[in-house]
């Protein structure tokens, strides 16, 4: 405002040669005149300056303004007088002020609104009435200038107040029109979904965001908005630029028309993918704990190895939901197969059909095979995608699985085999489950374990009663011993074959050492056979002494134990494991008695979850330790299990830690049943879950807030809308005005934003407008003192043509431009576009130069990036092109090289005649000197297409240059069939040119045409070129073809970037061809011929020097 | 080294033709060279034995057209062919159409020479096979249409029996028959008889 109320002042004072003078705007608010800019004497002397170059006229009571000053503004008219101090409005002068004699002063108004003044005082002579209106001329500018600026500052307020809107904290806005087209698209929006807004400007929202299952369902409620039911919410899905999906809670509404009908579609969205993901990680994780509960009481009360496999699969179903559970055990056979054991759950024939393996080959390389091979979970996120899932794939998408995890059974180092899980949707499974799996699959596999070896002797129990009662099939020995003589009088097969010396040793043999003992306890119970248990080398045998009846002899039946003492260790071992697991449950674990309630036993899991000790907790009642509020809940859980009414049951609770905080558990209770009667023990499986409970308070506050976060925003959204909507139509009404004002306008800011000067022939400057501080750096001021400083601060590698420029404008009258680089006061380099004419005196004399000069830096360095870009382009054209003419290139290098090869061969076979042919021999190396030559141009030609062209320009040949392109395609031509005819005008004037680029626009211009005649018949693929210079002086070059033509639509598009009528085409030949004629001055288009085919016309003007 | 042969070079490139001419020289050959197709196609009559070095990518009609004009002609002069740019739809247009060879410039391990005299040797011998095919055909010529009759089953391998029968006559017969075809052919042997109606076509080999 300063800068354009100085011009206007400093113009104002020029005009009627006031001495004095004030331009000043009124304050909106206050009312207050406010002076920006004073100059002369009133800088130094007035005493109602506030600040520097600041006054303010104060506005009095009833919006009167006071003294002299306050008349215009009070009148609303423009008025002078040349007695200032008998003016009816004068106040006198005060104090220290300069008096004012004469005063002219302008109100400036704005449609009535009284918004400036221009004051001027003490010309030397009389002001008049031509003074007046030139003032209130200016008074006009000045409006228009205050008008510009409100619009300004109020378009200002609006963009910041709609992209503050737009940009609110993380909340996702999408405006679409009525067709589903992106209108407007924030900051957030473009972080989750990965999109920029440039990117998805005017496409259609659902053809690319959302997931097709969820289509309809969004397209429905965008056709509600439309059909005026808004607002509404929805929750769906978007797909983001990488693919991934995010959640998004919608609120929509829409904007209407003036007439009611709605234009817009605005949506608010929170992302709140990670929210869903992490409840749905809880809500998985609680399952899983669960089936581990559920399966370890499983393991516990399991009788047979299927059964406990059926029930383990069914509970991972029923608890977690999956779609499917297996298991499978690896067997040692050839192919190491897998064998299904069990499952349960949506499985539709699935196992049948999978032949998986765990050897390391297709069929083993998917989630079971590579669990059981390398002994850890594996997971396959989305069977869609995952290429190891190859094999299963359709079969598994048929019956709705999705994702799948196998964890090995992993038993003393080996796998035995692995469970795996089906899930429905992608990605399901999280690695806290796969943990808890892991776990449960452990257990799982000691139980397999253990029931086999409990298997396993039962049936060597069976076994061993059933063939004591026949001898001599006995596998085991049996003798029979005359009590009397001490010697074996029977012996059965098994007996020879295990103690060779039995019959001969008697007595003797370590066998039968005990047994003079067991006799004689026979004797004294008859009844009772003796047992014991016998080694012999290393081996362990139950021996077992009766009576035969008569009392004569004693029978002995031994049998092979060591098998039985190795199950018996490791049952030993098993139930130590039982206790393990007891133990080491992830899980608290008690039994409790049905009556009273007393903890019988716990593990140390629970101890820990209580804060008690083992002992503490061993004396204590559940009831004792639950939360009073969550007493009534468990007994009633109590009676339903006394009653029968239900195998097990679980409930939520509140116990009471030692130290008193509650703890949440989740507590599933169960008989353990006897064999007969009532049970006496309940098995309470115990887990905490008070994080679990925290983190669901969290999560249902941050549900509540995240709702009304989205009514709130949806209500701002309204508002918001309504006050857009409103101050759009006053701004589109507005910036109409403005246009019409701005034209107006132009005139003065120009003459205030170039640096102008005028140069006297005694070279002082007699004018420095203040811009040149802006774009030399240094002040009017300075650049006066100094003229030559004007000379200085020109860039050196200008200073010639600077100086050229300078003597030039001086010796000729007429506007002259120059354009040249300056060096700033603080250094930096900008380029200045200067406009100079010399100015006379009424009697001819020269009054020296006026100037203007604009910083034109930005506008130079955008041209020559542009220029730098264009010659990137270009090299890149050509040495695409370079590649398209590979074949012919090697064509064209092959006929040389052939040739010389012969020629070679040729002088070998001379030279080994037996009298040598010599001349024939100089000869043949005469021509293959000069096809080396010709290869090499070969070469030489091929290698300026790989050149970075510089600038520089010579005068150039047109007609010599195509003769050059021709030769280079030739083989081209020769290989597409192409007859080229060449009508050269004969003294062409020369062009001023870069030879490489333009050979790049002749051979670009001829590859079309022989990429468009690809169709004709061989015989009738012409490309003629023609040369000749126009009426207008311009040499022309046109490149004529036979081929397809161009069609209207075609043409209007050619040249455009990336447009291409080429199948391998890239599109940029044709843009860059037409922007290298550009920088020469010259021209390129196309028209059809009146037969067939497309002609190419090039036209450039005749190079300077051959001109004159 | 047998009769000299003659050497055609049509090929578009100058020096090409020239370093042709000159290494047929040097083999022992006679060269004749032309610029191209239709220059050739001017010739009165083609020398024999010869065969045709042919660039295969000419401005006007190109190597490939001439060989389908020289086919049209019924010209079965061998033709070698040479291009600076060997893309395989050409070289196997050029094979299937019954070219000898197929070099590609700069021929790099290949002996021209070796190429162009074997191209020679093949017309000369397909010449002498040619004058051998006419003896046979006109010595054909001279059967009646019974001893016709009784050739082919010979040909099919039947016995003399058997050939009565087909043909309802005595076996008599046709032993005279047979032995009159034996001597208008000029042939000692079934053996010479089958290969002599290979030659012609008559049979498949």
């Amino acid at each position: 405002m300063a800068e354009i109320s100085e011009a206007l002042l400093s113009e104002a004072r020029r005009l009627t040669g006031s001495v004095q003078g004030f331009v000043s705007s009124i304050d909106p608010r206050t009312g207050d005149n406010i002076g920006h800019t004073l100059e002369g004497e009133m800088l130094r002397t007035c005493k109602v300056v506030e600040e520097m170059r600041t006054i303010v006229l104060r506005r009095g009571p009833g919006g009167h303004y006071r003294g002299l000053w306050g008349h215009a503004l009070n009148t609303r008219k423009g008025f002078y007088t040349n007695d200032a101090l008998r003016h009816g409005s004068a106040e006198g002068v005060p104090e220290g002020h300069v008096a004012v004699k004469r005063f002219l002063s302008v109100p400036v108004l704005l449609e009535k609104e009284l918004v400036g003044q221009i004051a001027l005082a003490n010309p030397r002579r009389a002001y008049t009435d031509q003074d007046l209106q030139n003032v209130k001329g200016l008074g006009r500018f000045y409006a228009l200038a205050i008008q510009r600026r409100r619009f300004e500052e109020m378009l200002a307020k609006e963009r910041d107040f709609a992209s503050s809107v737009m940009n609110t904290a993380g909340s996702l806005i999408v405006v679409l029109d009525r067709e589903g087209r992106i209108q407007q698209f924030n900051q957030a929006a473009e972080r989750s979904s990965g999109y920029g807004f440039e990117e998805v400007k005017n496409r259609v929202f659902f053809d690319f965001l959302l997931l097709p299952e969820e289509l309809a369902g969004v397209k429905g409620m965008f056709e509600d908005l439309k059909a005026g039911r808004f607002p509404n919410q929805h929750e769906s899905y978007w797909v983001t630029k990488s693919g991934e999906r995010r959640r998004i809670t919608w609120s929509n509404t829409a904007l209407v028309d003036s007439k009611g009908a709605v234009e817009f579609v605005v949506s608010t969205g929170i992302d709140v993918t990670e929210r869903r993901r992490a409840e749905e990680e809880l809500r998985q994780g609680n399952r899983m704990l669960r089936a581990l509960g559920s399966s370890n009481r499983a393991l516990m009360r399991a009788k047979g190895e299927k059964e406990l496999l059926e029930e383990v699969c069914r509970i991972i179903v029923n608890e977690c939901g999956h779609a499917m559970v297996w298991v499978g055990y690896a067997e040692e056979d050839e192919s190491k197969s897998i064998r299904p054991v069990a499952y349960a759950g949506f499985e539709e024939g699935y196992l049948e059909t999978l032949k998986l393996s765990w050897a390391d080959t297709d069929r083993g390389r998917g989630p079971t095979g590579l669990a059981i091979r390398e002994g850890k979970p594996s997971v396959c996120r989305d069977m869609r995608t995952d290429p190891r899932f190859a094999p299963w794939r359709e079969a598994a998408l048929k019956r709705g699985y999705a994702a799948s995890v196998a964890v090995p059974l992993y038993r003393e180092g080996k796998a035995l085999g692995a469970l795996t899980i089906y899930s429905r949707k992608p990605d399901a499974f999280s690695e806290d489950e796969v943990k808890l799996l892991s776990e449960l699959a452990g257990d799982l596999a000691y139980g397999i374990a253990t029931l086999r070896l409990r298997l396993a002797h039962e049936q060597a129990q069976a076994e061993l009663a059933y063939l004591a009662s026949f001898p001599e099939l006995n596998p085991n020995p049996v003798m029979e011993i005359e009590v009397a003589s001490g010697r074996v009088v029977y012996q059965n097969p098994a007996t020879r074959e295990r103690f060779p010396g039995l019959e001969a040793e008697g007595l003797a043999h370590p066998f039968l050492a005990g047994l003079p003992a067991a006799i004689a306890a026979l004797r004294e119970s008859p009844s009772a056979p003796v047992r014991n248990e016998v080694t012999v080398a290393g081996t362990w045998y139950a021996e077992t002494v009766s009576s035969v009846p008569g009392g004569e002899r004693v029978r002995v039946y031994a049998s092979d134990i060591s098998a039985h003492k190795e199950a018996e260790a490791a049952l030993r071992e098993s139930e130590d494991r039982f206790r393990a697991l007891f133990e080491q449950a992830a899980v608290g674990v008690a039994l409790t008695e049905v009556q009273g309630g007393q903890f019988a036993r716990v593990n140390q899991k629970l101890c820990q979850i209580l804060g008690y000790t083992r002992e503490e907790l061993q004396g204590m009642k559940f009831q004792e330790l639950t939360h009073p509020d969550d007493l009534s809940p468990s007994f009633e859980m109590m009676r339903r299990l006394r009653e029968d009414e239900v195998r097990e049951a679980s409930i939520e609770k509140r116990y009471r830690h030692k130290s008193g905080a509650v703890v949440w558990a989740h507590l599933t209770v169960s008989p353990l049943r006897r064999p007969a009667g009532d049970p006496i023990f309940h098995i309470a499986i115990i887990q905490d879950i008070t994080g679990r409970k925290r983190m669901e308070a969290v999560l249902a506050r941050a549900h509540t807030e995240l709702e009304r976060e989205v009514e709130d925003r949806t209500a701002d959204l309204r508002a918001a809308n309504a006050q857009l909507r409103h101050q759009i139509e006053v701004r589109l009404q507005r910036e109409a005005e403005l246009i019409e004002a701005e034209k107006r306008y132009r005139t003065v800011a120009d003459f205030t934003y170039d640096w102008e000067y005028w140069r006297t022939p005694e070279d002082t400057l007699v004018y420095c407008s203040p811009s040149c501080e802006r774009i030399s750096g240094y002040t009017a001021a300075e650049l006066a003192g100094r003229t030559q400083l004007l000379e200085e601060i020109v860039h050196p590698e200008d200073l010639r043509v600077w100086q050229q420029h300078v003597c030039a404008t001086q010796k000729a009258p007429g506007l002259k431009t120059l354009e040249f680089r300056i060096r700033q006061k603080g250094g930096d380099i900008r380029w200045i576009e200067h406009t100079c004419r010399p100015v006379t005196g009424e009697q001819g004399e020269s009054l020296g130069v006026r100037a203007s000069n604009r910083d034109v830096t930005e506008r130079k360095n955008a041209e020559l990036m542009m220029q730098n870009l264009r010659q990137e382009l270009a090299l890149v054209s050509r040495v695409t092109t370079g590649g398209q003419l590979a074949a012919a290139l090697a064509h064209e290098l092959n006929q040389p090289l052939g040739a010389i090869v012969c020629n070679v061969e040729a002088a070998v076979q001379f030279l080994s005649q037996p009298t040598p042919d010599l001349a024939e021999v100089r000869a043949a190396l005469g021509d293959i000197g000069a096809d080396g030559k010709r290869a090499g141009e070969v070469i030489q030609r091929l290698r300026a297409m790989y050149q970075r062209t510089g600038q520089q320009r010579s005068a150039l040949g047109l007609n010599a240059l195509v003769e050059e392109t021709v030769k280079l395609l030739r083989s081209e031509f020769v290989l597409r069939g192409v007859t080229v005819l060449l009508e050269l005008a004969p003294e062409l004037p020369k062009v001023s040119g870069n030879h490489i680029e333009l050979q790049q626009v002749v051979i670009n211009l001829m590859m079309n045409g022989v990429e468009a005649m690809a169709s004709r018949g061989p015989g009738e693929r012409r490309l003629q070129i023609a040369s000749t210079t126009d009426d207008t002086g311009l040499v022309r070059l046109g490149i004529k073809d036979s081929g397809t033509g161009i069609s209207a639509e075609q043409m209007e598009r050619l040249g455009e970037p990336f447009f291409t009528m080429k199948p391998r085409g890239m599109g940029m030949g044709l843009a860059i061809s037409r922007s290298i004629m550009e920088a020469h001055g010259g021209r390129l288009w196309a028209v059809n011929n009146p037969d067939r085919g497309t002609t190419f016309w090039l036209a450039l003007p005749v190079e300077a020097g051959a001109r004159a | 080294m047998s009769a000299p042969g003659t050497v055609y070079v049509v090929d578009d490139d100058a020096g090409m033709r020239k370093a042709l001419a000159r290494l047929t020289q040097a083999a022992g050959l006679r060269s004749r060279t032309f610029a191209s197709a239709a220059e050739f196609l001017d010739q009165e009559s083609l020398e024999s034995p010869a065969c045709i070095v042919l660039d295969i990518h000419m401005p006007g009609l190109s190597g490939l057209d001439l060989q389908a004009e020289l086919a049209k002609r019924n010209l079965q002069t061998p033709i070698v062919f040479i291009t600076g740019y060997g893309d395989v739809p050409s070289s196997v247009r050029a094979m299937k159409a019954g070219a000898v060879d197929f070099l590609t410039k700069p021929f790099n391990n290949r002996n021209l020479i070796e190429v162009m005299r074997n191209a020679v040797r093949k017309d000369a011998s397909r010449q002498a096979g040619a004058a051998e095919r006419e003896a046979i055909q006109r010595r054909l010529g001279t059967l009646t249409p019974r001893e016709m009759e009784v050739l082919k089953l010979v040909l099919r391998g039947l016995l003399n029996k058997q050939i009565a029968a087909e043909l309802g006559a005595s076996e008599q017969t046709i032993k005279v028959h047979r032995g009159r075809v034996m001597d208008k052919m000029q042939m000692q042997s079934v053996a010479e008889l089958v290969q002599a109606a290979v030659k012609v076509g008559l049979v498949t080999a």
